[in-house]
């Protein structure tokens, strides 16, 4: 027996069989496909430029908001219709919500984009409002690797943003 | 000697809120945590999302989750009270013109018009040489003006929020002692100064008797009466922020004519005179 075979314990343990590199780039590529080539939904966000936006030293809210430049982005989108509101003191309202599930890795290493609360998404030709952000998934139940990001969206008005 | 000239700026709602915020801010509040003894943060409550995610990014961890303890500021009310006078308690309406302004707050001469008198009255006692030092009672002044000031009552609510008892009470109690036994102090900004009144009461709100599944936490709210000024209506405000208008020295009053043929003898050109 050469000394070359001789067993060596290893400085870390290895890696699960199945749950490695190879697999969650897998799982990336089959999303990508059924996002991008099967399902085909997109929307054109824009990124909120804090640096050039004057805002507000106080209140923290500016009438011309700068963007950076829009991407556009392959996601699932759930439009969730027209309702009627009643605003209180004002009259009847319309409210407009959309759910946009983002595939986290796809925006974050392929577009270098990171979705925000506050940021903006034109879906048809109607912006929107990024209100709300749910991670609800672990990829393999590995907290270093989020798979998705839901981000729950409302109509803007045209006085609060408008990116044409 | 040479004047100076400070400029201010009218009181409005946004002065105020800034005084404000700014007292609070400026206090530096420091208490213990984790990272040792830290200056707490205190916001503005009610900022764009995208502000509030974005432009301080030391106040949240990688996740987005808020450090505490942490202060906010936020304005509750706005009440113009009757009761509450202010020292111009007196309503004077504004001129009827389209200067407007009613509250004198300088006066200065106006040295040109001043001079043109002086050099008037000196020229009928001698020729050649108008000038010269003489005494003159034909002053005119320049009075500069402003809208009556209207007094309000500006309430604003400061929530603590801790994830200690021991740091609620380090950040509780320099609101409680500060003033010493008087509940008011001052704020100041743009050269208004406004006094605040720290209300009686600290609510604390706190889940300790029944934590349950919650993350554990302390938040006291104290609320502060500021006592206001608004001069002038703003940005919607139809006439100047400030008026500047001549006093008169002298009333004339001319000679009476009649409408044609009535020439003065003693005038060498007599434009005015029309023949008809």
């Amino acid at each position: 027996m050469s000394k070359d075979d001789k067993f060596k314990k290893q400085h870390q343990p290895p890696p699960p069989l199945f749950l490695g590199e190879k697999e969650r780039d897998f799982v990336k590529q089959v999303n990508d496909e059924i996002i991008e080539r099967v399902v085909g939904q997109q929307v054109l966000y824009f990124p909120i430029d804090i640096d050039h936006t004057n805002y507000h030293p106080l209140y923290g809210e500016a009438v011309e908001k700068t963007f950076l430049p829009p991407v556009r982005v392959y996601a699932l989108v759930e439009y969730q219709g027209i309702e009627t509101q009643f605003t209180q003191g004002m009259g009847i309202d319309k409210i407009t919500k959309l759910l946009i599930k983002f595939h986290k890795r796809r925006l974050t290493e392929d577009q270098e984009l990171f979705v925000r609360e506050g940021d903006f998404v034109r879906y048809g030709d109607i912006y929107y409002e990024i209100v709300k952000l749910i991670e609800p998934k672990l990829l393999f139940g590995q907290p270093e690797h989020r798979f998705e990001i839901q981000a729950e969206c409302i109509r803007t008005r045209d006085g609060l943003f408008n990116g044409s | 000697m040479a004047v100076k000239e400070i400029v201010i700026q009218p009181s409005n709602i946004e002065n105020i809120d800034t005084a404000m915020f700014e007292y609070v801010r400026d206090l530096e509040l420091q208490t213990h945590t984790n990272d040792g003894l830290q200056i707490t943060p205190v916001v503005w409550l009610g900022t764009e999302r995208a502000y509030q995610i974005k432009n301080n990014k030391s106040l949240r961890d990688d996740v987005g989750k808020l450090y505490l303890p942490m202060m906010s500021v936020n304005r509750e009310s706005i009440t113009k009270d009757p009761n509450f006078k202010g020292i111009f308690q007196a309503h004077i309406g504004e001129h009827p013109d389209y200067k407007g302004g009613v509250v004198t707050i300088v006066r200065r001469i106006q040295q040109e018009k001043t001079r043109n008198f002086a050099n008037a009255d000196t020229s009928r006692l001698r020729k050649g040489d108008e000038t010269g030092r003489r005494k003159n009672e034909k002053i005119v002044y320049e009075e500069i003006t402003i809208p009556n000031p209207s007094y309000i009552t500006v309430m604003y609510t400061l929530a603590i929020r801790t994830e200690y008892q021991e740091q609620m009470n380090n950040l509780v109690a320099p609101f409680i002692s500060k003033t010493g036994n008087i509940n008011s102090f001052l704020i100041e900004r743009n050269g208004w100064k406004y006094e605040v009144f720290v209300q009686q009461e600290f609510a604390e709100t706190k889940n300790v008797d029944n934590l349950a599944e919650e993350e554990r936490m302390f938040e006291t709210k104290i609320q502060f009466k500021v006592l206001g000024v608004l001069i002038g209506e703003g940005l919607n405000r139809e006439r100047p922020k400030v008026t500047i208008r001549e006093t008169r020295t002298e009333v004339r009053i001319s000679r009476e004519r009649v409408i044609t043929g009535d020439k003065r003898p003693w005038a060498v050109k007599d434009k005015d005179y029309r023949e008809f």
